[in-house]
């Protein structure tokens, strides 16, 4: 699932590059590191309620405590874990279910890729970030509908991408050898087409998991998204909005974490697409590049 | 050949029918996607079961959803939105009231994102290797991936709190007041719709400044400034439309974050309330409006560019 994605203009935008790929990665890295180690590294139970309530930073409370009196430290701490993992469903499960839906689509051809055409296009033309909040809202708060949701309104752009390139992909020789050799469809699709259609989707989950990131933060933010109480990068900021004149720090640092991670996701996603050497995919571009003239997928 | 014309732009709206059907169709069938009887929930726990009946009739729940679906669209066609749960007020006097917050909203954060993408766009597609446009790509990939709200309250926390210069939210009672108000959200939205339209202004730009006719005014000595606003910009026209358009889902969802931070009463608070408090009838209406918006404003921008651009052929 993805709100805009326009990294994917960039193609010709100055890239990152050299020390910022690096600083990216090792950020990214530190970040997954502190987040599977969250239980040995965070120095109080998250959860714990406590008498110090809205201590400034100290040496017991590395970035001080909430107004319940909880380790903010902590709790950004399991929040990494919180939101990386969502991340990756939120992000994930559209793109197992838009690529297996425009595998079979674009191998079989016929009225069932038409049928996907169709589909596609009226849902790209639909407002997705709307739509969002409007089911989230409608399959109640907690992780399984945010999920739920994501997957619904992401799962076209990469049922789209796939098609595409399954389409292109199958006339390949190497395909046809495929079934001289007396592979069945099944075989051919999943060993031979689909690993080399997949490509421009793997460039493009890199985009669509910092929208997700945002998305979950944003509705968690409004109190559509996890279940009160737990630690979550969005709710703490929206925990922390009543104390904002006396205890700046207990919004800024939920949010930094969202915006270095963001930004070390975007870094490496376009790495991974000067790698791939991918034309530019997702949903801005297309649309972009459908009315000034380029090529791609449209998306609205 | 004005009924070539006419032909593309009635083929446009036939095209956008089965979009706004399809919206229409997933806005009715929502209720059906919620957990428990939304007439239980309207009548109140403590309702009878005949009351639960009355409610599921007077609302026209136990009917088919075909027919629901057609009630929806004969209600709307009159302009009736339907009542809030909540309040029981008509939803379209509610929109009424705030539609203009959000259209001024909407107004001011467009000031602010183009003030701030156009200098960056230039940048980027005028001198691509330059330190200076290496920075603005990194700090667009870094703008692009800070959260609205947070930023909100980040600017709350220094414009408006330590200095006292701006309000921190609400909606002042005079237009004084009212336009400070509105600084801050503007601000905040611009900057989040600001690296989008940057980035797609660079990209279209540096088309034009492929063309052949700028390449001949360059090679007649032309640079700067003039070049800049005599073949750029203006050709540049079109397609700038088109990132408006493309901008406008940007532009709304941040009003809908943006009013709800810094509580100003516009559409996208509303919804944003009425969602937590499970009133159904104006999350559904305000899907609707928001959602028929963005279609609205990506068709008049393909039929604005369609007309502008003189390279149109019209099939």
């Amino acid at each position: 699932m993805a709100m805009i994605t326009p990294a994917a203009v960039s193609a010709v935008t100055p890239r990152a590059s050299g020390w910022t790929r690096s600083a990216a990665a090792g950020l990214l890295a530190l970040a997954i590191l502190a987040a599977v180690l969250a239980p040995l590294l965070a120095p109080a139970d998250p959860a714990l309620l406590t008498l110090d309530q809205l201590q400034p930073p100290s040496a017991a409370h590395l970035l001080g405590t909430d107004a319940l009196g909880r380790d903010v430290l902590s709790r950004l701490l399991f929040a990494l874990r919180t939101d990386l993992l969502l991340m990756v469903f939120a992000a994930g499960l559209p793109m197992l279910a838009g690529t297996l839906i425009g595998a079979v689509a674009g191998y079989r051809g016929g009225v069932l890729d038409a049928a996907l055409r169709w589909v596609a296009d009226i849902f790209q033309a639909l407002p997705v970030y709307v739509l969002l909040i409007a089911f989230v809202f409608v399959l109640g708060p907690g992780t399984a509908s945010l999920l739920v949701a994501f997957s619904v309104l992401g799962w076209v752009v990469y049922a789209r991408l796939i098609r595409t390139e399954v389409r292109r992909v199958r006339e390949r020789d190497y395909v046809s050898a495929s079934y001289l050799l007396g592979l069945s469809h099944t075989a051919v699709l999943f060993r031979h087409v689909l690993p080399n259609a997949l490509r421009q989707s793997l460039v493009y989950l890199a985009t669509d998991m910092g929208m997700a990131l945002q998305g979950i933060a944003v509705l968690s933010f409004f109190g559509l998204g996890v279940k009160a109480g737990t630690p979550e990068l969005g709710a703490m900021v929206s925990e922390a909005q009543l104390f904002l004149r006396s205890h700046w720090w207990l919004a800024a640092f939920p949010g930094l974490t969202i915006v270095i991670l963001g930004s070390s996701i975007a870094a490496l996603g376009d790495r991974l697409g000067d790698r791939l050497g991918g034309r530019p995919v997702g949903r801005l571009s297309g649309r972009l590049g459908g009315r000034l003239g380029g090529r791609g997928e449209a998306r609205g | 050949m004005p009924a070539a014309r006419l032909r593309f732009v009635a083929g446009r709206l036939v095209q956008v029918l089965p979009v706004l059907v399809a919206l229409l169709l997933i806005v009715v069938l929502l209720q059906q996607l919620m957990p428990g009887d939304p007439a239980r929930v309207i009548a109140g726990p403590r309702a009878s079961a005949e009351q639960v009946t009355q409610v599921r009739h007077d609302l026209g729940l136990d009917q088919s959803i075909l027919a629901q679906f057609w009630k929806y669209v004969v209600n709307l066609s009159g302009g009736d939105l339907g009542r809030s749960n909540r309040t029981g007020i008509p939803i379209a006097t509610i929109v009424g009231e705030r539609a203009a917050v959000t259209v001024w909203l909407l107004f001011g954060g467009l000031i602010v994102s183009t003030l701030l993408a156009v200098p960056a766009a230039l940048v980027m597609a005028l001198r691509p290797r330059s330190p200076a446009a290496r920075v603005c790509a990194r700090s667009l990939t870094v703008i692009l991936n800070c959260p609205p709200f947070w930023v909100g309250l980040m600017l709350a926390s220094v414009l408006a709190l330590r200095t006292g210069w701006l309000p921190v939210g609400g909606f002042g009672e005079n237009t004084g007041d009212r336009l400070r108000s509105m600084v801050l959200p503007s601000l905040t939205i611009g900057l989040a719709a600001m690296p989008l339209l940057a980035r797609s202004g660079a990209a279209s730009l540096r088309q034009v400044l492929a063309a052949d006719h700028v390449t001949t005014a360059r090679s007649l000595g032309l640079s700067g400034w003039p070049l800049v606003r005599r073949h750029l910009l203006r050709n540049a026209l079109p397609p700038a439309v088109t990132l408006l358009a493309v901008q406008a889902a940007a532009l709304l969802f941040g009003a809908v974050i943006v009013e709800q931070t810094f509580g100003l009463p516009g559409l996208g608070a509303e919804m944003v309330n009425a969602a937590s408090q499970r009133d159904f009838p104006v999350v559904q209406a305000l899907t609707l409006i928001f959602g028929a918006a963005i279609i609205g404003i990506n068709l008049l921008a393909d039929l604005a560019v369609a007309l502008l651009d003189p390279r149109t052929t019209w099939r």
